[in-house]
């Protein structure tokens, strides 16, 4: 049922947009942790109703633990919001809800890195629409049961990444 | 070893809890088991961003402690914790353990305890969190003000007031956490972890004051003046009395003097002995920027400095030697001690009638001036301009702060009166510094005109539009209502007489070649040239900008199009400071005009030298003095030949190489990166119809060089010079046997590809209102490259 929530979700206008890639079923099973049962429900009578991309979109805000902005001279940063950080048991896999604020108007892809061996990071994302706000599934793994700090990079595409130190979002990880 | 190191560390600490009476308090702050319990890897992690953040502070550990970290770093281990911990400890100002409430308690570490009258000092606080709280700390004390008022990221965007002081009584300790990238505002949680406290001093001399850190909600901000005194008069003193040694300053006056001992403006950039940068970034107000570690100072002008030694670096752009000197204030130093500057231009471009500007800066937007976006003057922004003796700065309005900035457009050259944005504050902070005059000022000027760019058209890619008279598009009233494409709004601007073009024209241009020129399509998926391709088959483009990304990139859609017969321009620009924030005129154009560009005509010539292509550009390390064919000036008429044949090209080259190479920090058009091997020689190569047919290297001591070369044309073609990644030419243009220039069948198919990818990235973000007319524009711009690749003799 989840699936095709996001499924459709993703089918909407560009005004906000849930993707993931195509095919990724596995993707989508796991954003189903970041959800509780009555939010589904919510977002399962959003559905279809017209005029429901600013509800659904304060849906996911809320559930979107990482923001990044790409400023109208496509600039990117990267930030925690409020929203908790979900981690894993140890050895599964888990998502990251991402908000994405576009004011460039980019269409490239959307690159989320780090270069720590303890987290492998899997973006699966197809290209940015353009749209105003967007979201993406960010679906990593852990391998270490300690603590683990990492560091996320973002870009989209050569000479992107935001000046400042922007682009970088240090992270302090451990898996359940 | 390690052990005994931190036995005495801990021994340290003793006392100075003992002389606090902290551990009477909080014995558990003696504890071993929080050592023992610190994860290696990330407590290494923080350590090093901890590093980082000082330098970008402007207060850097020593070299030999960093050092020692660093190789610390490498195997993260318990024993590398403990020898860290012990070399941070004389770095400490506060060691605070926090309950599950996120109360502290604190005892003193070891970090001397010395502030600076008017100035502001870092410490670190060590927070042993074992609760995992992911909060922002607060400080608190009965001495300190309400937080951030003396914050240099507000004070740089926003207009403080005395009313931020309004709470000030007798409190004299200012403080701030740093939370700018590296670090952030919160704490991550980590069982010890460390943050950075900055503190000020509005007074000199031994002051006292009692020290408290507690964690609050990261996100809580409004409202924490009066959490601080609740914790502060509710009972849990769970801090410490110390006292401060507050060392005078003093105003230091600057004597700067340009290479014909004259008074001018100049970059200074002043260091002490540990490293750290004055004025602190902690607390630069407008004119100086946070973001920047050097500040602009006038002939005449001050800066507050406290006793020491200092290491002065001063220059005024890339056409002068960057020099460094030393300045001891002591007790001994005069009641008027002068820092004496004299500076040493290697070249003097304006002398031999070329003027550099900068045709896209910003004084508002991007992060530097995100809080809120009001930005800075252009009181400001002249002093920029002039301290990187750029002759002209374009000021560029755009989407952030659109409606607080469009206020300083008139349409004329902006006349900055000499006084500072926030005079009143610089008083309250006991800051002489007055706006000087010097003979210089003339030699630079401001204009305010627009960068679409935020607007609904900037998927497309952004316009600068220079010397606008109206810069309202007819029918709008909000920025949103623009057009939704370029091409209307350029028919607009070029209908007034404003000279146009496209920034930074290479993001988004990306392809997988180094080659030039190349003919991959490039993805077009950001805001680089994009409709540039479409918009110069409708004359209406006389320029685009770059000089901020691979040559390869950047130049590679002006020459497809010059090889199609389109003369466009191309220019350089800095976009500071979004693409680039060290200083303006990293990317900058030369014009060549018969006089000193001056006022609202001067400026005008300034533009329409863009527009006539008598210009080079690049990053002001390579200049092309007097490029001529057959004696044809470069901007003049086509050179008309009946027949293909030889011509003779000549210049006088001038560049400009340190005599040790450095690669360190180089942004990607930088002279340094043209260095032939070890030595100090770059090549200048000829580019006929963007083919490299000759490569000759000059010696790059800055010297001019006399330049000549004779070459056979066969066709009519573009001939420039560069010396890449740092100087280009604008082509001289040469006409054979009366034909349009028509040198590359592969170039016009590459011009045909691109719009065609344009329309299907493009085209759903245009509006359907305006989609038909776009469509048609499109297919008017297929035509014509259809029809010029139909004239092409040559692939």
């Amino acid at each position: 049922m989840f699936l095709a929530i996001l499924g459709a979700l993703f089918c909407r206008a560009n005004s906000v947009t849930l993707a993931a890639g195509t095919g990724n079923e596995a993707l989508f099973r796991d954003a189903a942790q970041l959800f509780t049962p009555a939010e589904i429900a919510t977002l399962q009578q959003m559905i279809g109703q017209p005029s429901s991309d600013g509800a659904i979109n304060q849906l996911l805000e809320k559930k979107a633990a990482i923001e990044v902005t790409i400023n109208p001279e496509a600039r990117i940063s990267i930030k925690r919001t409020p929203a908790p950080l979900t981690m894993p048991p140890c050895g599964k896999s888990g998502v990251w809800l991402i908000r994405i604020v576009n004011q460039g108007f980019v269409t490239a892809g959307l690159n989320v890195r780090t270069i720590e061996s303890s987290v492998s990071l899997e973006p699966a994302a197809p290209p940015l629409s353009g749209g105003a706000v967007e979201y993406r599934l960010l679906r990593y793994t852990m391998s270490e049961i300690h603590q683990s700090d990492i560091t996320l990079t973002v870009d989209a595409g050569s000479a992107t990444s935001d000046i400042g130190g922007r682009a970088i979002l240090p992270l302090l990880l451990q898996c359940r | 070893m390690l052990r005994q190191r931190l036995l005495l560390t801990r021994r340290a600490v003793v006392l100075s809890g003992l002389s606090s009476g902290a551990l009477m308090i909080c014995p558990s702050l003696l504890s071993a088991a929080s050592i023992d319990a610190i994860e290696p890897q990330p407590y290494f992690a923080q350590i090093k961003r901890l590093l980082a953040a000082l330098h970008k502070l402007g207060e850097p550990t020593s070299p030999s402690d960093e050092a020692k970290l660093m190789r610390l770093a490498v195997n993260p281990s318990a024993a590398a914790v403990m020898a860290a911990e012990e070399i941070l400890s004389k770095y400490t100002l506060l060691r605070v353990r926090l309950d599950k409430d996120g109360i502290g308690v604190a005892v003193p570490g070891l970090a001397p305890r010395v502030l600076v009258e008017q100035g502001w000092r870092s410490f670190l606080v060590r927070v042993e969190n074992p609760f995992s709280l992911q909060s922002g700390t607060i400080f608190t004390s009965d001495a300190e003000f309400a937080k951030g008022d003396l914050r240099g990221d507000r004070t740089t965007a926003s207009k403080p007031s005395l009313e931020d002081f309004a709470g000030y009584g007798d409190k004299w300790l200012g403080y701030a956490f740093a939370d700018s990238p590296p670090l952030s505002g919160a704490l991550s949680g980590l069982g010890v972890e460390y943050r950075i406290l900055q503190l000020f001093s509005r007074y000199r001399g031994s002051r006292k004051a009692y020290l408290m850190v507690h964690a609050v909600d990261s996100h809580f901000a409004i409202g924490h003046t009066s959490q601080s005194r609740r914790y502060f008069s509710g009972g849990a003193r769970s801090g410490f009395w110390t006292t401060f040694n507050c060392l005078p300053s003093q105003d230091v006056s600057l004597s700067i003097r340009d290479w014909d001992g004259a008074g001018c403006m100049a970059s200074i950039l002043v260091r002490d002995e540990a490293g750290r940068l004055y004025p602190e970034p902690a607390d630069r107000i407008a004119p100086d920027l946070k973001f920047q570690p050097q500040v602009y100072r006038a002939d005449g002008e001050t800066l507050r400095l406290p006793k020491g030694r200092y290491s002065i670096e001063t220059w005024r752009g890339p056409e002068y030697i960057r020099k460094s000197q030393d300045f001891v204030l002591d007790a001994s130093s005069t009641t008027d001690p002068t820092v004496r500057v004299k500076l040493e231009r290697w070249i003097n471009a304006p002398a031999l009638g070329w003027y550099p500007g900068d045709t896209h800066i910003h004084a508002a937007g991007c992060a530097h001036y995100e809080q809120p976006t009001q930005g800075v003057t252009p009181e400001t922004m002249i002093r920029h301009v002039r301290g990187e003796a750029l002759a002209v700065g374009d000021v560029l309005t755009w989407g952030p702060s659109y409606y607080h900035q469009k206020k300083f457009f008139s349409g004329h050259v902006y006349e900055p009166k000499n006084v500072l944005e926030y005079p009143d504050l610089q008083e309250k902070k006991n800051t002489s510094l007055k706006p000087q005059a010097t003979a210089h000022d003339g030699d630079s000027m401001i204009c305010y005109d627009l960068e679409v760019s935020g607007f609904p058209s900037s998927h497309s890619g952004h316009l600068v539009l220079l010397r606008l008279a109206d810069q309202d598009f007819p029918g709008t009233t909000m920025l949103e209502d623009w057009p939704s494409w370029n091409l209307p709004i350029l028919q607009w601007a070029k209908a007034q007489g404003a000279v146009c073009g496209f920034a930074h024209c290479g993001i988004g241009m990306s392809v997988d070649t180094q080659n030039l020129p190349n003919y991959d399509i490039p993805p077009l998926d950001s805001v680089g040239a994009n409709e540039y391709i479409i918009d110069v088959t409708h004359d209406v483009v006389d320029f685009i900008s770059g000089t901020e990304v691979s040559p390869a990139i950047e130049l590679n859609t002006w020459y497809h199009t010059l090889n199609c017969g389109f003369r466009a321009t191309m220019v350089g620009e800095t976009d500071f400071p979004c693409l680039r924030d060290m200083r303006v005129g990293m990317g900058r154009t030369y014009i060549g005009l018969d006089q000193t560009p001056a006022g609202d005509a001067g400026y005008a010539a300034w533009v329409e030298g863009i527009r006539h292509g008598r210009l080079y550009f690049g990053d002001g390390r390579s200049h092309f003095v007097d490029y001529r064919i057959n004696k044809h000036d470069l901007g003049g008429e086509d050179i008309t030949l009946s027949r293909p044949g030889k011509v003779s090209i000549s210049a006088r080259i001038a560049a400009r190489l340190e005599e040790t190479p450095s690669m360190d920090d180089l942004p990607v058009w930088h002279i340094e990166h043209a260095r032939i091997g070890a030595s100090r020689t770059v090549p200048v190569e000829v580019v006929v119809n963007g083919e490299p047919i000759a490569n000759i290297a000059i010696i790059a001591d800055g010297k001019l060089r006399d330049f000549s070369l004779d070459i056979t044309i066969e066709q009519s073609s573009w001939v420039a010079l560069r010396i890449l990644p740092s100087g280009h030419t604008h082509p001289i243009f040469i006409e054979v046997a009366g034909k349009p220039i028509r040198t590359s069948r592969r170039s016009a198919q590459w011009c045909l590809d691109c719009v065609d990818a344009l329309w299907q990235i493009k085209s759903p973000h245009i509006r359907l209102a305006e989609r038909s007319e776009a469509a048609a524009a499109y297919q008017h711009a297929r035509d014509i490259y259809r029809k010029i690749r139909s004239e092409c003799l040559t692939d």
